[in-house]
């Protein structure tokens, strides 16, 4: 009921939507719930869309704007949640325990599903068995940004300043097992720059820190960048892309810089837990893509570097499952372990 | 002045019918959900977001910031009627406004918690207009290992000067730190004393840890005076309204509560929890008579209570300049920042104007909403008290199990909860404070960490807490607090004649 009154309120004069807004709310307050919706089969009730990041970063800016288009489509309200932990293990488990009737989701990403299954030896759930993949939604890809006190010029400079530092430099990434710090790592194995790995909970924590000079250097996707870089607190060096991001199009990729194998970034999905039946997966997957097929879905994407990345359940699970073998790589070389 | 400029487009911008009508409405259901335990200002905000969608975002702004305002305000009813804080920053509260009710001052009690909310708000927001550029960068001053030394302090602080004897508020502290430890170490991903259990892997709720020590030992004790036939009943002594001592009792508190709120809310992390524990530690030893701190002094009401409320001010400051986030309440309004493709940080003020000062302008209307909203139910809610125990105690225990399962609806976290009110009692017959063991496990995992971050950055080096002169002073400052319960009663003879004076 809550959302419906309100999309369909768009339709009418812009007065008439916001006091149709207000009835709800009067509503919701006093009756401390919204109605029954008078429908049935999927959904029957509002979704829940499980993030495993607090609010703020590139996954929780993913989310939302998904979230919203979603409920407009599907005609129900999709509820965020943040369920922060490391590996958005916390996150997972929900999910995979909850029922599987599609209405508990989890934003899966490069942190829960890329890099978590081949970091932790011991987890709870099976990253794939235990999932109904249901769609990718859009890739970010890395941008390797220094603190703007640090002289270096671009990622040559940088390599020289934190070989004379001693100790090297710091990079901050949103935890440990996280995409950024693992792109951090590939980043250590191709150029042998001496850094260490200084883990936050979520990307927000961490850019505060290198936004005030305590760490010197992070790889992330843009939207938890990006404020600090027009700020004039952190300067991008390089995209960790094959092509340069439209919104800073004078920074060269990691290839340009002189640096080839450097690659990656954050990228996310929806999925649920396993069990979920065939004809709402195909629902789910069908109004999740016309999301993001979305022009001003597209233009929130592209405004922080994003990519909409429309791939179906099957197509899902083989790139999961390549970024794993990716992943699984770069730990071994790298050595990095949990604890 | 240019600010004052800015403001004024602001209040025009605050002041149309629409926005007027969804600051009262974000108001009143901030207040509505805030009584409840369990929801505090965070999953206040989260829970109404979705009912934003669709509105033009200041409007929907103004409204969230509404909700984050009223649910701040709702949070202290609970902690003085029932004993129940409804969020950590109202633990401070209970400790003196539930112990003036129980004295028959609970009109008075939310009296001044309605009105030093309401100026510690005003001039926190007037404070956020002028201060707000100015004081962009502080956030950034604060690292790993400041943070570690101010939670340390804090920590330091109500345990030496909450209960009656320093050994039994730092084994209480200490328990609520090991509690910290339970669940999913977020720097590993390690599960620690989860003993296979998955409800625990979270760790423990501070809901489910202040329902169980406050609200259900309460009912415990209660049903044993009742038993005992022994159960005194709450009568209104004097006036309803507060009596000019009050009053006069309250400025300055409210005054040192502000100033305190507002600047610990420009620091990123658990700014309004940390502000009423050092607005009260303050209040305790500034004043003449500390011993009687604990039962039922006004002092430790307004000023807590007017740090809590300035700290939403000061918490704006670092959202709007930097885009960070000092808290869970404001995390979730950058989220709604950021899906209104809004991106708070340095470039806001200039690119969005409009919008920034109709929010703060907004800010100033909603203290104002708040005031004439909370003031006529003080009378409403001091009846509470009236109702007989046979009838309240249920009620209490009702209201705690919704307030907790209405969180993750988790039947685990009810029985918890029950295990902590038996704990809860113990301490009460043993007269352990609660209060340091609550505010610890919710202090405790950010402490852990940023302990970590520091040693990390400066590789394995302790006396990175000892470089920066913040840190210097706040461990002076955690020292000195540890020292008072120690040097105090050397004094004791001088102060008790003190205090006897202004008794009489």
């Amino acid at each position: 009921m809550q959302v419906e009154t309100v999309t369909e309120g768009r339709g009418l004069r812009r007065r008439q939507c916001e006091l149709a807004t207000i009835a709800v709310c009067a509503s919701i307050a006093t009756c401390g719930a919204g109605g029954a919706v008078a429908q049935t089969g999927f959904p029957k009730r509002p979704l829940r869309l499980i993030i495993s990041v607090p609010p703020g970063g590139a996954a929780d800016f993913t989310g939302r704007v998904l979230g919203v288009k979603l409920a407009e489509f599907i005609g129900q309200n999709v509820v965020i949640e943040n369920r922060p932990s490391a590996g958005g293990i916390i996150a997972s488990e929900f999910v995979v325990k909850s029922s599987a009737d599609g209405h508990i989701l989890l934003l899966s990403s490069s942190t829960t599903h890329g890099v978590a299954p081949v970091l932790y030896r011991k987890l709870n759930y099976d990253a794939i068995k235990d999932f109904t993949h249901i769609a990718m939604v859009a890739v970010l890809p890395g941008m390797m940004a220094i603190h703007s006190d640090i002289p270096a010029k671009t990622v040559k400079e940088f390599i020289a300043l934190a070989r004379a530092k001693p100790g090297g430099f710091l990079f901050a990434s949103s935890g440990n097992g996280s995409a950024p710090q693992l792109m951090g790592e590939q980043f250590k194995i191709v150029t042998g720059a001496p850094m260490t790995h200084v883990p936050y909970k979520g990307s927000g924590p961490a850019v505060q820190d290198l936004a005030g000079g305590r760490v010197q250097v992070m790889f992330d996707g843009l939207p938890s960048l990006i404020g600090q870089i027009k700020g004039g607190r952190l300067r991008p060096l390089a995209a960790l892309a094959d092509k340069r991001f439209s919104v800073f199009p004078d920074v060269p990729t990691m290839v340009e810089a002189g640096f080839a194998g450097i690659e990656g970034g954050v990228w996310y999905g929806v999925s649920g837990p396993s069990g979920i039946p065939r004809a709402v997966v195909d629902r789910l997957t069908r109004e999740i893509h016309r999301v993001i097929a979305q022009p001003d879905v597209q233009e929130r994407f592209g405004s922080v570097g994003g990519i909409a990345l429309p791939l179906g359940p099957k197509e899902y699970v083989a790139f999961i499952e390549k970024e794993n073998r990716k992943w699984a790589e770069v730990i071994r070389v790298s050595g990095a372990v949990p604890d | 002045m240019e600010a004052f400029g800015h403001l004024m487009h602001g209040f025009a911008v605050a002041l149309q019918p629409v926005n007027l009508a969804y600051v009262f409405v974000g108001c009143l259901l901030g207040t509505v959900i805030g009584v409840l335990p369990g929801i505090g200002p965070a999953a206040a905000i989260a829970l109404l977001l979705p009912i934003t969608y669709g509105i033009e975002p200041t409007s929907a702004l103004i409204m969230l910031a509404g909700i984050y305002y009223g649910a701040m305000y709702g949070g202290s009813t609970t902690s003085i009627l029932i004993n129940t804080p409804g969020e950590s920053s109202s633990v401070m509260t209970a400790l003196d406004g539930y112990q003036m009710a129980r004295n028959g001052r609970a009109g008075a009690a939310l009296a001044i918690s309605a009105i030093a909310s309401f100026i510690a708000g005003t001039v926190s927001v007037v404070l956020l207009s002028l201060l707000a550029v100015p004081l962009a960068g502080v956030a950034l001053k604060f690292g790993p290992a400041e943070y570690f030394t101010l939670m340390l302090f804090a920590m330091t602080a109500i345990a030496a000067l909450t209960g009656p004897s320093l050994s039994k508020g730092l084994l209480s502290m200490f328990l609520g730190l090991m509690f910290a430890t339970i669940g999913i170490d977020l720097q590993s991903g390690q599960q620690r004393y989860t003993f296979d259990l998955p409800e625990l892997q979270d760790g423990i709720g501070f809901i489910v840890v202040v329902v169980g020590l406050f609200a259900i030992a309460e009912v415990f004790c209660g049903l044993e005076d009742h038993l005992k036939g022994k159960s005194e009943i709450i009568r209104i002594s004097g006036r309803l309204w507060l009596t000019r001592d009050e009053w006069r009792r309250s400025v300055m508190p409210i005054v040192r509560g502000t100033g305190i709120g507002f600047f610990k809310g420009v620091l990123p992390g658990a700014g309004a929890t940390i502000a009423t524990i050092l607005s009260y530690s303050v209040e305790r030893m500034v004043s003449r008579e500390p011993q009687r701190f604990g039962t039922g002094m006004i002092e430790g009401v307004a000023g807590p209570e007017a740090a809590n409320n300035a700290s939403t001010g000061g918490a704006m400051v670092p959202l709007l300049t930097l885009g960070i986030p000092g808290s869970g309440s404001t995390a979730v309004l950058l989220a709604a920042f950021i899906m209104y493709g809004l991106q708070p940080g340095p470039l806001l003020f200039e690119k969005r104007p409009d919008l920034v000062w109709g929010l703060i302008a907004s800010m100033y209307l909603g203290n104002v909403v708040l005031l004439v909203l909370n003031l006529p139910l003080v009378g409403v809610f001091v009846r509470l008290l009236y109702i007989p125990i046979g009838l309240l105690l249920p009620m209490v225990i009702s209201i705690s199990a919704i307030g907790i399962f209405a969180v993750n609806g988790n039947l685990f976290e009810l029985y918890l909860a029950l295990g902590f009110g038996v704990i809860g009692y113990g301490f009460r017959k043993l007269a352990i404070p609660v209060a340091p063991l609550v505010l610890s496990l919710v202090l405790g995992g950010m402490m852990e960490q940023a302990f970590r971050q520091a040693m990390t950055i400066s590789g394995a080096d302790v006396g990175v807490f000892v470089r920066s002169p913040i840190c210097v002073v706040l461990l002076a400052a955690s020292v000195i607090a540890l020292s008072i319960p120690l040097v105090v009663p050397l004094f004791k003879r001088s102060a008790l004649i003190a205090a006897a004076r202004p008794a009489q």
